[in-house]
């Protein structure tokens, strides 16, 4: 049976199944999200108003047994940007959306009065339900009570508390195959969901299951991907330490953001880095290596326990690790440990919040170190909704704009993550050229030699640094259609088995036959379709530029500045 | 005001068989190792033990003088005090970028003006060489059995640090006299630098 769209009406309580339209037919993850959104959502609207509309869509490959395909994509237009904006996270609601015959779940419309809902998703449809037992409960109370409740393999997507206060920084959790929860953080579209008063979402797929076209090629193609992937050093690195094996790295560069970006270096590094992190993991009975999904090979997440030897958190990640750690200058790794389980307990962005904080430790609302104060300030003041808790839920624009402080690194309103610009210029351009704000994740190092988008010019050139980019971002578009994780990237970079081998699973699961000119098409075509709805909202190229300080604080060790000209960053749309 | 004296203590620790490991995060703060200028990167990773060319070339995909990222195995090291740091191949556009002769290079911020060029040129120079991920994992087993000099001070926020992991050890030794964990943090204190020597006990069952 061909997948279908659902589609629920929260203003008349109304859902629908209705047939793939032929423009939507070769989409998936953000690819589908950012169509339907572009085709559907007015440019112009209210975010968190009954005109926006919020999607969900699993990948090409989600549901399928190819390796690492379970990324579930979620786009809308995103309250904290004013852009359009995709989140993908890992978990189980890909696959098992996918496996229901749901190629996309739009939610549209605004309920009338206060009730909060529910969504069950089966191969039959969406059912909506009032939802009271939940509402107000944090993410892992109430998933512990919605496991009860459920059956144990029905995956859960859920707003915690910052997405009912429609925080323009909360996050849409889902559940994980060890009923944790992983996050669609960056952009705030929590708060989207909870403006529809859908606190969650459960979903069945009975005995559904994905069709595959030819699946004696797509075995042999997965097999061949999968090798690739296992076998790149990069994967025996996330495999052991996680992403947090970036802090070292990125601190010897002199890149890594300290003290609300006052400095490119850490003195409380090596207490925070991945290698100890490691140890810690080890020394208390967690794993370092964990999967977010069924079927991903690479296992980049882990469990971390506290001193007890309790669980504390998991996909405990470089970027969240970085912000509450050397933004904010707390070396103490079981402190951002319970920093970052409280986050996903609150569901709101670890990036985004920390950043917040940061900025207001500069504005002298706590020390910068403050471990104990920072805690303190998200179960007080976040979670509870007070106005400072409020002001740091809105993120680092309005912490800013609150407090005075001129330093605030975002782009288009979202906070910069973990590699700073000035001493990582590529960075830099992808962060203020990105479709959706300040967002490392936007132009991976995919296969640029394999895709043939390596550039023309030349790449020490600023010219050539921008078309690299540019062609990394379309790239990675291409990758966020298809449910996989980003980390198949550098097998992709580096095994020349790997790439084809993904488009031959592309092919075998679709009887088709995708080349590379189509992949980087479909990134193309992404790319300008994100770009002309943000245009339509207002947004001018004035808005891809990083902030003023960047380009007159020099950053220590090095003392470099951001120094790409305006024109230059334009540049960057030439396509 | 702690004195500090010019001796260089000799610590020697016996840990059970097999559990060098644990131990070898130490190394993300560095040894120090002494040589003659001019050198260069390659060279000082070739005299390492259990350093080979095949290894250099195809393992250590990420390396930093004085924070900046080098490609070239025959880059000079230069100044008094240079830091040098080796890693494997690192995961994102920020790993790509400071890969080793990776296409992703020009993405570089240039440093050419920066403090690493200025540094002067010396006939004896101390360089810190840090160890990260993998690569400590890989080798720090042989660095720490043949003992490496390390500043005490990493030592000791070390051991502080993971204090847990120091009540597994057999004996501890220092200068050739069995001393106690709680003695570490005067011996540490008393020198600038340690020597240090990790080995596994495979004698005792």
């Amino acid at each position: 049976m061909a997948a279908k769209i659902f589609r629920v009406n929260m203003s008349d309580l109304s859902t629908s199944i209705e047939e793939v339209p032929a423009a939507w037919a070769g989409h998936g993850g953000r690819g589908l999200t950012s169509t339907i959104v572009a085709a559907e959502v007015p440019p112009t609207c209210h975010p968190l108003g009954a005109n926006n509309k919020l999607i969900f869509a699993p990948g090409l490959l989600s549901g399928t047994p190819a390796a690492n395909s379970g990324r579930l994509s979620c786009g809308a237009k995103s309250p904290l940007t004013g852009t359009i904006k995709e989140s993908n996270s890992g978990g189980t609601s890909a696959q098992l959306l996918a496996k229901c015959g749901c190629k996309a779940l739009i939610i549209e419309g605004q309920p009338k009065d206060d009730a909060w809902y529910s969504l069950a998703v089966t191969p039959d449809g969406v059912t909506i339900k009032r939802e009271k037992e939940v509402i107000g409960k944090g993410n892992f109370a109430a998933i512990e009570i919605l496991d009860k409740r459920l059956t144990a393999k029905q995956g859960i997507i859920i707003i915690g508390p910052a997405g009912e206060m429609k925080m323009r920084s909360a996050n849409i959790s889902v559940k994980d195959p060890d009923g944790n929860l992983r996050s669609g953080g960056r952009g705030g579209l929590g708060a989207v969901m909870g403006s529809k008063r859908v606190k969650f979402i459960s979903i069945d797929p009975k005995d559904g299951k994905v069709e595959v076209a030819d699946m004696d090629k797509f075995r042999v193609a997965n097999k061949a991907f999968a090798k690739a992937l296992i076998d790149h050093p990069v994967s025996q690195a996330l495999g052991t330490y996680g992403t947090n094996v970036l802090v070292n790295i990125i601190n010897e560069s002199g890149g890594l953001p300290t003290r609300n970006f006052t400095s490119g270096q850490f003195a409380g590094h090596e207490q925070i880095s991945g290698e100890t992190m490691h140890d810690l993991i080890q020394e208390r009975g967690g794993k370092v290596k964990h999967n977010c999904h069924a079927g991903c090979v690479i296992q980049c997440s882990q469990i971390y326990n506290d001193v007890k030897n309790k669980y504390k958190t998991s996909g405990f990640e470089y970027e969240s690790i970085w912000a509450l750690g050397a933004d904010c200058e707390i070396d103490n790794l079981d402190q951002i440990a319970e920093a970052d389980h409280l986050l996903d307990d609150i569901g709101i962005d670890s990036i985004e919040t920390a950043v917040a904080i940061g900025i207001a430790m500069e504005a002298g609302v706590l020390e910068f170190g403050d471990g104990e104060g920072l805690l303190r300030i998200l179960t007080e003041e976040v979670a509870k909704g007070t106005g400072l808790g409020r002001i740091i839920g809105g993120g680092a624009g309005d912490v800013g704009r609150a407090y005075g402080v001129t330093r605030v690194p975002v782009v288009k309103n979202q906070a910069i993550p973990a590699y700073d610009p000035r001493a990582i210029k590529g960075m830099g351009i992808t962060y203020s050229t990105s479709t959706q704000g300040a967002d490392h994740t936007m132009g991976y190092t995919i296969a640029t030699n394999i895709l043939g988008v390596g550039g023309s010019l030349d790449p020490l050139s600023k010219e050539g640094q921008v078309e690299l980019s540019r062609n990394l971002q379309i790239a990675t578009a291409a990758i966020d259609s298809t449910g996989m994780c980003l980390f198949i990237a550098f097998a992709a970079l580096d095994d020349a088995t790997c790439l084809p081998a993904l488009i031959d699973l592309l092919n075998a699961c679709y009887g088709i036959e995708l080349t590379g000119d189509d992949v980087v098409n479909l990134g193309k075509s992404i790319l300008k379709t994100e770009h002309a709805f943000n245009l339509a909202a207002g947004f001018t190229n004035q808005d891809d530029r990083l902030p003023d300080f960047f380009s007159v604080e020099p950053l220590p060790p090095h003392n470099v500045v951001w120094d790409f000209s305006g024109e230059e960053i334009d540049t960057f749309w030439n396509f | 005001m702690i004195t500090r004296s010019p001796h260089i203590p000799r610590l020697e620790f016996l840990i059970p068989a097999d559990t060098t490991k644990k131990y070898t995060t130490l190394l993300q703060a560095g040894i120090l190792e002494a040589r003659s200028a001019p050198t260069t990167v390659g060279e000082l990773l070739a005299s390492l033990p259990g350093f080979t060319m095949q290894y250099i070339r195809e393992r250590i995909e990420t390396i930093f003088l004085n924070g900046l990222p080098v490609d070239d195995l025959e880059t000079k090291i230069n100044g008094p005090s240079p830091v040098l740091a080796i890693s494997a191949v690192m995961p994102g556009l920020a790993g790509a970028i400071f890969r080793k002769n990776s296409f992703h290079a020009a993405l570089r911020t240039s440093t050419s003006d920066s403090l690493a060029d200025k540094l002067p040129s010396t006939e004896k120079i101390t360089i810190r060489l840090k160890f990260f991920n993998i690569i400590a994992t890989e080798r720090g087993g042989t660095i720490f059995h043949n003992g490496c000099l390390m500043k005490s001070e990493s030592v000791l926020k070390f051991i502080n640090y993971r204090r847990h992991l120091f009540s597994h050890l057999l004996s501890l030794h220092c200068d050739d006299t069995p001393v106690g964990l709680d003695d570490l943090g005067s011996i540490l204190h008393s020198s600038e630098t340690v020597f240090l020597r990790i080995q596994e006990d495979h004698v005792s069952t």
